[in-house]
């Protein structure tokens, strides 16, 4: 069972209308007549409580098979299973299933074995639709307590604001995710197919095929409806998709292997090649009277083929040598050379080496700590190389849809809207590891630390460049390096008690530390929306981290007007009641150059706890997670605490400044928030360190007489519970940000700490049975 | 099976590695053409051409926030709108941040990029060299048409004459404002020597009078009289244009490209498809249509954004028609309580009970009975240039050279068309200051709502004459806000991220 247990509290309808009653008379501007108590259309009856309306707990399913077995020369393995996750909202959407099989076997016939596993799955996604909105969750918190979520008037059956009364653009996620049709089902095929030959002692040839395929039909399909202000569809539409996504791995490795005396050495070289292809098929069709015919061809409108295609491969080399000497030092040396269809001919290859040295020490420099067993220190170099862009980013391509119509005719344009790179070439990271392993009191406890060190240069980034360019999207360029670094710790106990108790624990730490090394020559790249490596709130400075929430500096609240005017100038419309924000750079106006960092998206440190419990039936595990000392820039709260907009907002405005309330840290309501009080600033920027415990389960094994008598070799039956507890002075649903959502490349390293609406992360509860036979 | 065939199985897997050559890994786009393989052809360059006039089409130019820049500040217009990005347009609170300049900036420099691309290339292909010069000519129209925009707005704006080609190119400075003007002047003279008269398919392209016209205003927005007069001039004596007998033709789907029009942003809500488009990369499906008319609906019939002031209500009310008559260019213009007066089919008194003292747009508005502007996708040409609007600044050229004699004729013959009294005598004594408050008023009928009054409002100075201001505000309120500085736009903060080379203009 999965529920999204936290909740935004946000106005009643009371609340709602006061304050955008308030925000529009302090303006001056006439009341929207459903919030007029004096109006006709004022609207005293209806009071949705969004978030109740549309979410609600959601069932999942596991099922789970396996059968192994073999001889000597043959061994096999079946795993069959099901798994079902019903959405935490009202409507279809979201809902995963998927259907699963899998077979391993190989065989051994004299020098030869052959070997081969096939995964099958069959996956029905319903997708959230939002329309030309962008996140669902925003919406639905956002959505005004006025508008009703049924209304029979409406095409389509669902409520919606009035542009001539509300005038809110208010979405009813209700009714989007149920009007809206949105699935895709996928087939996934995955197959190998492996040889080894015994050639002469020690000397073997490998031959591995693998074939990934996965064969999807996209369905979209969006009926007349209307939903109010903005949200009116008037023809009907369908989209659907054949969508083809294709792998195929060819490797050869010749493999020498070889033990005297003491040294141990290992040798393996081989040549890899992979083919990507993507393609889909299928068109779009418009005119959709009602939703009994959503095929393509039962469109009144328009109908357009949609196809595309997409390949890229990859081809590499590699080499690579272990060499062990008595258990106590270990070498391994490799290199690659890879090549990617994503670069031109001049910049194809990369070579990428490694090398790592190992050493255990003796048991005599260790005689004088009895209580140490064994340890072992490590090194390693290594480089690796990113070809993520996309394929064939690096070529300038030409428009062919950049139409003009003259007296009504088409008139067919083409045209480059976007720069291209054609000299990208492989993003580098090179990493450096200096370790430690030690086992001590007769091996109950593992004590790992490290010390990690990355550098990435020529970065595959999107960077900004002017409007002026006149280009659509910013060219992906290799721009400028970043340093990781940082410790990382474990530490494990095992031991058992007394009777048949056992137990482990373990901890876990990792530092990083991240400096922007060169950004391209230029000294800083500053947020722009959606469209570059940071965000709006965000900016890179060389010598600062990435992705570093920027922006203004609040001080307070104005309380008369003597304090504006005696402050630097912010903006015309500022009065008591708004928000001082800091004069940076002491010129006497709050501007643009007055932003500074905020806030750092990166966590100080990591951190994890696990722990085990076994005692005669019983089995007891947990799991935590953390982190300290991140950021978030909490995006809904700047919606929910705007104070200038029609939409709904939290309750924590209902402390909002006014000449009788002044002694609050909530500016005032004000009707399109003239001294931008909602900007970009530290009022939305929050401590996002958490402690969850990730995972609770309490199992009981069934003794051997009662499992034997219903047929099986053991039975289990447990109780988990995942996400359960999460401790965090972050106001948002969810410190630990999921996806979002944004197609930003680079994602991991460049978009943290933003919270722009993503789904929380669901409590689960779960109830299961093992049973072996 | 004996060990030698399980070889040969290992073989034949390794054969699709054997097989592959050194072409492995070229992979060639197999859904887009490359630039490498363009700009070949006649038809190529035609193309590109097209291209450039598409960016006219874009959300951020006359699909919607151009209409909304020029028309709110304007006096003759006032938002309604909820939306900040068009709302403050006309309070002359735009944030840096605002979408309205940020996408009208954007949108007018990716004409400027498309147009530069063919003045880049075109002339290298082989072709048929009158074709060629006629869409050099094109282009060089298309480009001062955007940079007329750019500086009449935002002022201070780097002047990019040739598409980026490496990282180098990316970063402009602004240049001065006379740069500009030099600039598009010089790009209208040669596309008013390569441009046809007409054409005889393909109605709408950019003709030797659109660039004549443009050409004369450059001059009138830099007080060049006497060349402006001469291009109006040139415009006048061409015999090509006359007004139309019924002015609500000029702002209906119906008589576009009519003998008054002078160039029109050709829009279509049958050709092309109906997804709403105009920003990014161009998409199969695109709509061929704007968004003005939800944006300007009147209530209750689209977005309703943007209503007319009850300033320029009186003003139609202040003078009637030969006949005693309103003006017919009031019910060309609004939606207002009169005898019979429908809203899409809708009698206004069942609309607009009980306050029968609104007021809204109906020009560009479809008004057809039983419909609406819900679905924004309006196929109505935009008349940005037309000859009444040539007539009344030759009016104002002749004036400030001491013709009014001319000056009054010329109002009269706009005056006439909508069946005002004769009061040309009367005119042709005006002092030349007098002659300018009625070259003032008449434009501000006659080109209500179509984007001339601010630019008409600054360029007279009437916004640094307290007294003028005053009276500004009493026509529309939201000149209360106005502060110096504010006439202009402000520079998108996001360029200023982008751009270290550039200066935000004072006062934001």
């Amino acid at each position: 069972m999965a529920n999204i247990h936290q909740r935004w509290d946000v106005l009643g309808r009371e609340d709602y209308q006061d304050l955008v009653n308030e925000m529009l008379e302090r303006a001056g501007v006439d009341l929207l007549p459903a919030n007029d108590p004096s109006s006709s259309s004022h609207i005293s009856d209806v009071d949705t409580d969004w978030q109740g309306e549309a979410l609600e707990p959601g069932l999942m399913m596991q099922h789970n098979l396996a059968v192994s077995g073999g001889s000597d020369a043959s061994r096999f393995s079946l795993a069959a299973g099901y798994t079902g996750q019903d959405g935490h909202m009202k409507g279809p959407g979201p809902y995963y299933g998927r259907y699963s099989v899998r077979a391993n076997s190989d065989h051994e016939v004299g020098r030869l074995t052959l070997g081969e596993s096939a995964y099958f799955a069959r996956s029905q996604t319903i997708r959230q639709e939002s329309l030309h909105e962008i996140s669902l969750i925003n919406n639905m918190i956002k959505a005004i307590p006025t508008v009703p979520v049924y209304d029979a008037g409406r095409l389509g059956g669902y409520g919606g604001p009035d542009p001539g009364i509300d005038r809110a653009i208010s979405l009813n996620v209700v009714g989007v995710n149920n009007i809206v049709e949105s699935q895709v089902i996928t087939n996934r095929f995955l197959g190998n197919l492996w040889g080894r030959l015994g050639l002469v002692e020690g000397l073997s040839y490998k031959a591995n095929f693998s074939y990934d395929m996965r064969e999807s039909e996209d369905f979209l399909f969006v009926p007349q409806f209307d939903m109010g202000y903005f949200f009116i569809e008037f023809i009907g539409r369908l989209t659907r998709l054949d969508i083809s996504r294709q792998t195929t791995l060819l490797e050869h490795t010749l493999h020498y292997a070889r033990a005297f005396g003491g040294h141990e050495l290992d040798v393996l070289a081989g040549a890899a090649q992979q083919k990507t292809r993507y393609e889909h098929v299928g068109g779009y069709a418009e005119g959709y009277a009602t939703s009994e015919f959503r095929t393509l061809a039962a469109a009144t409108e328009r109908y357009s083929p949609l196809h595309y295609k997409s390949d890229n491969t990859l081809r590499s080399l590699l080499a690579r040598v272990f060499y062990a000497y008595r258990e106590r030092l270990f070498l391994t040396a490799s290199v690659r050379r890879d090549g990617s269809s994503r670069f031109s001919a001049k910049n194809r290859y990369g070579i990428f080496p490694s090398l790592s040295l190992g050493y255990r020490l003796a048991r005599s420099p260790l005689r004088f700590l009895p209580f140490v067993d064994a340890v072992k220190v490590r090194g390693s170099y290594g480089a690796a190389g990113n070809h993520d862009v996309g394929d064939y980013t690096a070529s300038a391509l030409v428009n062919t849809q950049a139409h003009y119509t003259f007296a009504d005719r088409l008139a067919p344009g083409a045209t480059q809207v976007t720069l291209a790179n054609e000299d990208l070439r492989w993003e580098r990271t090179a990493s450096w590891d200096a370790g430690l392993d030690a086992t001590l009191m007769d091996s109950r406890l593992l004590l790992t630390a490290d010390y990690y060190r990355k550098k990435s240069t020529d970065i595959l980034l999107a960077i900004p460049v002017p409007e002026t360019t006149g280009s659509v999207s910013d060219p992906a360029v290799n721009a400028g390096a970043v340093l990781n670094s940082g410790f990382e710790f474990t530490l494990a106990w095992r031991d058992d008690g007394p009777g048949s108790l056992s137990y482990d624990i373990a901890a876990n730490l990792t530092t990083w530390n991240n400096e922007v090394l060169s950004l391209g020559g230029r000294p800083a790249i500053l947020g722009r929306a959606s469209k570059t490596c940071v965000r709006g709130t965000e900016g890179c400075a060389h010598g600062g981290e990435v992705g570093q929430i920027y922006g203004w500096v609040t001080d307070g609240l104005f309380q008369t007007l003597q304090e504006v005017n005696s402050h630097a100038f912010q903006r015309a419309g500022t009065a008591p009641g708004d928000i001082r924000f800091r004069d940076t750079n002491g010129d006497g106006f709050i501007k643009q150059d007055d932003r500074v960092f905020l806030g750092s998206a990166i966590p100080d440190f990591y951190y994890g706890l696990s722990a085990g419990l076994r005692y005669r039936q019983l089995d007891f595990s947990l799991l935590a997670q953390g982190t300290y000392g991140n950021s978030i820039y909490h995006l809904q709260r700047s919606i929910l605490e705007h104070m200038g907009r029609f939409n709904n907002h939290s309750t924590a405005v209902l402390n909002r400044w006014s000449p009788d309330n002044t002694d609050t840290d909530m500016p005032r309501a004000f009707f399109r928030d003239p001294n931008g009080n909602s900007r970009i600033s530290d009022r939305f920027v929050e401590d996002g360190s958490y402690f969850r415990l990730q995972d609770v389960t309490i199992g009981f094994t069934l003794p051997a007489r009662l499992s034997r008598r219903i047929g099986a070799s053991s039975a289990r039956m447990y109780v988990s519970g995942h996400n359960v507890l999460t401790l965090t002075g972050y106001s948002g649903l969810d410190p630990d940000l999921g996806d979002d959502g944004d197609e930003v490349d680079n994602d991991a390293l460049f978009s943290r700490g933003y919270d722009s609406g993503a789904w929380p992360h669901p409590r689960i509860f779960r109830a299961g049975v093992e049973l072996r036979f | 099976m004996t060990v030698s065939r399980y070889a040969v199985l290992i073989a034949a897997l390794a054969m699709p590695m054997a097989g592959c050559d050194e072409d492995f890994l070229v992979q060639n786009n197999p859904n887009e053409l490359t630039t490498g393989s363009f700009w070949k052809t006649a038809d190529d360059a035609r193309m590109a051409t097209n291209a450039a006039y598409e960016s006219m089409t874009y959300e951020g130019m006359y699909m919607r926030m151009m209409h909304v820049l020029q028309d709110l500040r304007g006096d003759d217009a006032a938002g309604t709108s909820p939306w900040a990005a068009l709302q403050f347009a006309g309070e002359f609170r735009l944030r840096t941040t605002e979408d309205s300049p940020a996408w009208a900036w954007r949108d007018a420099y990716q004409g400027v990029y498309r147009a530069n691309q063919v003045l880049h290339y075109v002339p290298a292909i082989g072709m048929d060299g009158a074709l060629k010069e006629r869409l050099l000519a094109e282009a060089r129209f298309l480009r001062a048409f955007y940079y007329f925009h750019l500086v009449k707005m935002f002022n201070r704006v780097p002047l990019v004459l040739a598409p980026a080609v490496s990282g180098g190119d990316y970063f402009h400075a602004q240049a001065p404002p006379r740069d500009v003007w030099n600039q598009i002047a010089a790009d209208l003279q040669q596309a008013q020597a390569g441009l046809p008269r007409s054409y005889a398919e393909d109605i709408g392209r950019a003709t030797w009078g659109a660039a004549t016209a443009y050409l004369g205003v450059a001059h009138l927005f830099n007080r060049r009289w006497p060349e402006a007069d001469a291009e109006f001039g040139k415009i006048i004596n061409s015999g090509l244009y006359s007004l139309v007998e019924n002015p609500r033709h000029n702002g209906t789907a119906e008589r576009e490209n009519n003998e008054e029009s002078i160039f029109e942003i050709q829009f279509s809500r049958d050709a092309g498809g109906t997804l709403s488009g105009g920003a990014g990369v161009p998409q199969r499906g695109w709509s061929e249509t704007h968004a003005r008319s939800s944006t300007y609906a009147p209530a209750g019939f689209g977005r309703s954004e943007a209503v007319p002031t009850r300033g320029l209500y009186d003003a139609f009310r202040a003078e009637s028609t030969a006949e005693g008559r309103d003006d017919p260019r009031l019910y060309a213009t609004m939606f207002y309580n009169r005898p019979g007066m429908t809203v899409y089919g809708v009698p206004f008194e069942e609309a607009y009970a009980p306050d029968l003292s609104r007021i809204f747009w109906r020009k560009y508005e479809s008004d057809t009975p039983g419909g609406h502007e819900h679905d924004a996708r309006s196929g109505i040409n935009i008349r940005v240039m037309r000859y009444a609007d040539v007539l009344l600044m030759y009016a104002e050229t002749r004036n400030e050279m001491g013709d009014q004699a001319a000056a009054a004729r010329y109002i009269q013959m706009v005056r006439t068309r909508a069946g005002l009294p004769d009061r040309e005598a009367e005119f042709a004594v005006l002092s030349r200051s007098d002659m300018r408050d009625r070259i003032a008023a008449e434009r501000y009928l006659e080109l209500a709502g179509e984007g001339k009054r601010f630019d008409d409002i600054r360029r007279w100075g009437w916004l640094e004459d307290p007294a003028r201001l005053a009276e500004l505000t009493l026509r529309d309120p939201e000149f209360a806000a106005y502060i110096p500085g504010r006439e202009w736009l402000p520079i998108p903060e996001s360029e200023l991220d982008a751009n270290p080379l550039l200066k935000q203009n004072p006062s934001y």
